[in-house]
């Protein structure tokens, strides 16, 4: 039987999954980072400078490093910006698990050892970082290895937050699981569940965050690790802590947990129930062999526990009960949240209940188009106050054509899908990873946006975007860009009348007092995409 | 081979205009060089003569330019047409192409005119001295700069004559790191004829395709030497623990 994932926060009372963590945490920690099994360079599998952690002191300057031909086959490989972060993590996640599982057997512990996941969307107590985590000593007051102080970022404005608890906000899943397509076009439509389209491993340099990537992912990272500063973001990577650098996440145990769960939620989404007027591919893999087989330039490569290398590419990491993997989660068989059907649109579109789910059943599955740019702000948008807002002029000719596809009586009348609205943030720098922001469309003046769910479309942090504004980066220094379906947010303003030839975009800081004009958006823009 | 298999995923994702301008381009050319009645338009050394050929030539060049260059414009030219209005892509591509072209026919006339001095200044082979100045400049940070200036993808504005500027200062800037980071491999085509000259081309093309798709790299000597890192995978095979507790690292295939 495959070995079971479980929920890290309703794990029983006698449970001794996070004390045989710790010790296992405590034994990689004692091998040298030579050794592709130790807690060293599995951290650097996902990314290293060595400067950072010399400043750390995980390393010192006279600590042996593997060969550089090892370090350039190994380290630094973590995928972001594309679609092959969710195959790659997993068998990163995979990999690290059956280290430890074998740590935790050679301590005297069982041999079934399972990472917990961090389900930190699941309730409002489940928010908090698990409490395992939070203590610097254990009980008999040896030190606890779940615990690590540079987790916490050393400027943490305006004060460290004790206990880190997560904004609802940063967390919600709804609309990510609600996605429909695992692959992100580059073209301003949908991002994709699981990314952009890369060929290589760093893509067009582009540089577009998938959807799940978004969020929850990158949000998570930003707010555990902080290192927020003031409206003097900081330059000094010291001062940030650990998940909120790429090169230095995967050092916190945490960090494990939470990519359990993103983990998780692809699983999840390939659950999700295919409804009418879905086109075939929804909530499926990809099957294009340059997904399956690729990157072409590079190849993705992990330890097993004997250190010997392996490499995989995202076919190999389809079926979790496969033996390379072998692990099942434990609401595997619990069915999904449910997403709006088409049929649920229509209606709130103002088509008769009957009619609409007769339509639903009866449109046409057809792939979406290409997007057309709908609208877009004019020049580059600074994150210099708490609020940030910018107006985004529509176009006339595609405002009509979208007005024209919502149009109740045009959709009774014809069987085709409304257009869906993609709200994208272009050309996102920043020269810290220590930010992060939610993102309203047409907040009333001067309302509290908590108290507007309805106009969120989404959150922004920084996660990897300093390494993409550098001119020498994987992105060529153009940054990142995330995408945003706003789709139900139009369609509100749709049936109050109120979609004139204007949005406006709002930029809420996640930490107050934390906006900064180094951080930039190039352009906001929006997206029609028809059927 | 990695450098054939990653040329081949960027011809692949060519738009079907940019496959059909390049194949244009390498079927007039190929038709001018066997039509008997047009003098070999590259140079073989001995063909020098006159002084009005660095102008002549210039139609050829541009030819070369349609054959070779499409493949390293489809990520630009696909970032200008998305992130314009449907109404405006035709203006902005033209604007963008506009201000590429214009960059390149002047570095193409100082081309054509360096490969003319060059062939009749020296004694040596003139495409012995261009293999000299290619490789020199590959060796350069300069190289490299170039290299990840042409992955930059600005924003643009959608409305206005802004919009127009943008793409026609993105589609210049564009041409001039482009020529930056191309001129001396083009060097070499124009200084070989006959058949060495066929040769080269393509394999200038791959080269040039393969160290574009190559992510931007830290700006250093002998940063551009085309590399892929599944070469360096090679390496690590024969690594052999220098550590203290040495599990010995060898790659084997996925179970
Ligand atoms: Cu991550």
């Amino acid at each position: 039987m495959p070995h079971v994932r479980r929920n890290v926060w309703t794990l029983p009372a006698d449970d001794k999954t996070l004390e045989w963590y710790g010790k296992a945490v405590g034994a990689l920690k004692q091998r040298p980072i030579t050794d592709p099994t130790s807690w060293w360079s599995l951290g650097a599998i996902h990314g290293i400078d060595v400067d950072i952690w010399q400043g750390f002191n995980f390393i010192s300057a006279t600590t042996p490093l593997p060969p550089v031909s090892m370090q350039n086959t190994l380290w630094r490989q973590c995928q972001h910006m594309t679609w092959y972060f969710l195959p790659w993590h997993r068998g990163f996640v995979s990999a690290f698990e059956q280290i430890v599982r074998d740590a935790v057997t050679k301590l005297g512990g069982p041999d079934d050892w399972t990472i917990p996941y961090w389900d930190y969307s699941d309730t409002d107590e489940a928010r908090e970082l698990p409490r395992a985590f939070a203590k610097p000593t254990l009980p008999d007051g040896s030190p606890n290895f779940l615990h690590v102080k540079q987790r916490y970022g050393a400027v943490q404005f305006p004060n460290v937050q004790n206990p880190i608890k997560l904004d609802p906000r940063a967390v919600a899943v709804a609309a990510t699981l609600a996605e429909n397509f695992f692959e992100g076009t580059a073209d301003g439509g949908s991002a994709g569940f699981g990314g952009v389209k890369t060929p290589f491993s760093h893509g067009d340099s582009d540089g577009t965050f998938g959807v799940l990537e978004t969020t929850p992912h990158g949000g998570v990272h930003v707010l555990v690790g902080g290192g927020f500063r003031g409206n003097q973001l900081s330059q000094n990577p010291l001062e940030l802590g650990l998940m909120t650098n790429p090169d230095t996440a995967a050092l916190d145990p945490i960090f494990w947990l939470h990519h359990a769960n993103i983990d998780r939620l692809w699983n999840v989404w390939l659950r999700q129930i295919r409804r009418p007027g879905m086109p075939a591919d929804a909530f499926k893999n990809p099957t294009d062999t340059d997904w399956l087989e690729g990157p072409s330039d590079r190849k993705f490569v992990m330890p097993g526990i004997d250190g010997v290398l392996h490499k995989y590419n995202a076919q190999d990491m389809l079926d979790t009960k496969a033996p390379g993997l072998d692990y099942v989660y434990d609401d595997d068989a619990v069915a999904p949240p449910p997403v709006t059907t088409l049929s649920a649109r229509l209606e709130s579109l103002g088509v008769a209940p009957a009619r609409a789910s007769e339509l639903a059943g009866a449109v046409t599955m057809a792939p979406p188009k290409p997007a057309e740019l709908l609208g877009a702000n004019a020049g580059t948008v600074r994150i210099d106050s708490d609020v940030v807002e910018s107006p985004v002029r529509l176009d006339e000719g595609q405002r009509q054509r979208l007005s024209a596809s919502l149009q109740a009586n045009n959709l009774a009348a014809a069987a085709k899908q409304p257009d869906h609205v993609y709200l994208r943030l272009e050309n996102i720098k920043s020269p810290t990873d220590a930010g992060m922001f939610y993102v309203y469309v047409n907040l009333p003046q001067g309302a509290d946006p908590e108290q507007h769910p309805d106009h969120l479309a989404g959150t922004v942090s920084m996660f990897g975007v300093s390494k993409a504004s550098k001119p020498q980066g994987p992105t060529g220094g153009n940054g990142a860009s995330a995408s945003f379906d706003i789709t139900p947010i139009v369609d509100r303003l749709h049936t109050q009348s109120a979609l004139g030839n204007e949005l406006k975009v709002q930029l809420v800081s996640a930490v107050p007092g934390t906006g900064s004009g180094d951080v930039s958006i190039g352009r906001i823009s929006v997206y029609r995409q028809g059927h | 081979m990695p450098a054939l298999q990653v040329a081949w995923q960027a011809v692949k994702r060519l738009p079907a205009p940019l496959l059909a301008a390049t194949a244009a381009g390498w079927t007039v050319l190929a038709l001018r060089e066997s039509s008997a009645s047009l003098p070999a338009f590259c140079l073989s050394g001995d063909t020098l003569s006159g002084n009005i050929a660095a102008l002549t030539r210039l139609p050829d060049l541009a030819l070369m330019l349609l054959a070779m260059m499409p493949p390293l414009l489809a990520s630009p030219l696909q970032h200008v047409w998305r992130r314009s209005l449907t109404r405006r892509r035709g203006r902005a591509i033209a604007l963008f192409v506009l201000g590429y072209v214009a960059i390149w026919l002047a570095v193409g006339v100082l081309l054509v005119t360096a490969s003319l001095v060059l062939a009749a200044a020296t004694a040596l082979p003139a495409i012995a001295i261009g293999a000299l100045i290619a490789l020199g400049w590959q060796a350069t940070p300069l190289k490299q700069a170039s290299l990840n200036l042409c992955h930059r993808r600005p924003a643009l504005e959608a409305f206005g004559i802004r919009a127009e500027i943008d793409a026609l200062v993105y589609g210049t800037t564009h041409g001039i790191w482009c020529a930056g980071a191309c001129w001396s491999l083009m060097l070499l085509p124009l200084l070989a004829g006959g058949p060495l000259h066929w040769v080269l081309m393509p394999m200038v093309m791959l080269i040039a395709i393969v160290e574009r798709a190559r992510a931007p790299q830290p700006m250093r000597w002998n940063a551009a030497w085309p590399r892929l890192r599944v070469g360096r995978e090679v390496r690590a095979l024969n690594y052999r623990a220098a550590c203290r507790n040495p599990p010995t690292a060898v790659l084997e295939t996925a179970p």
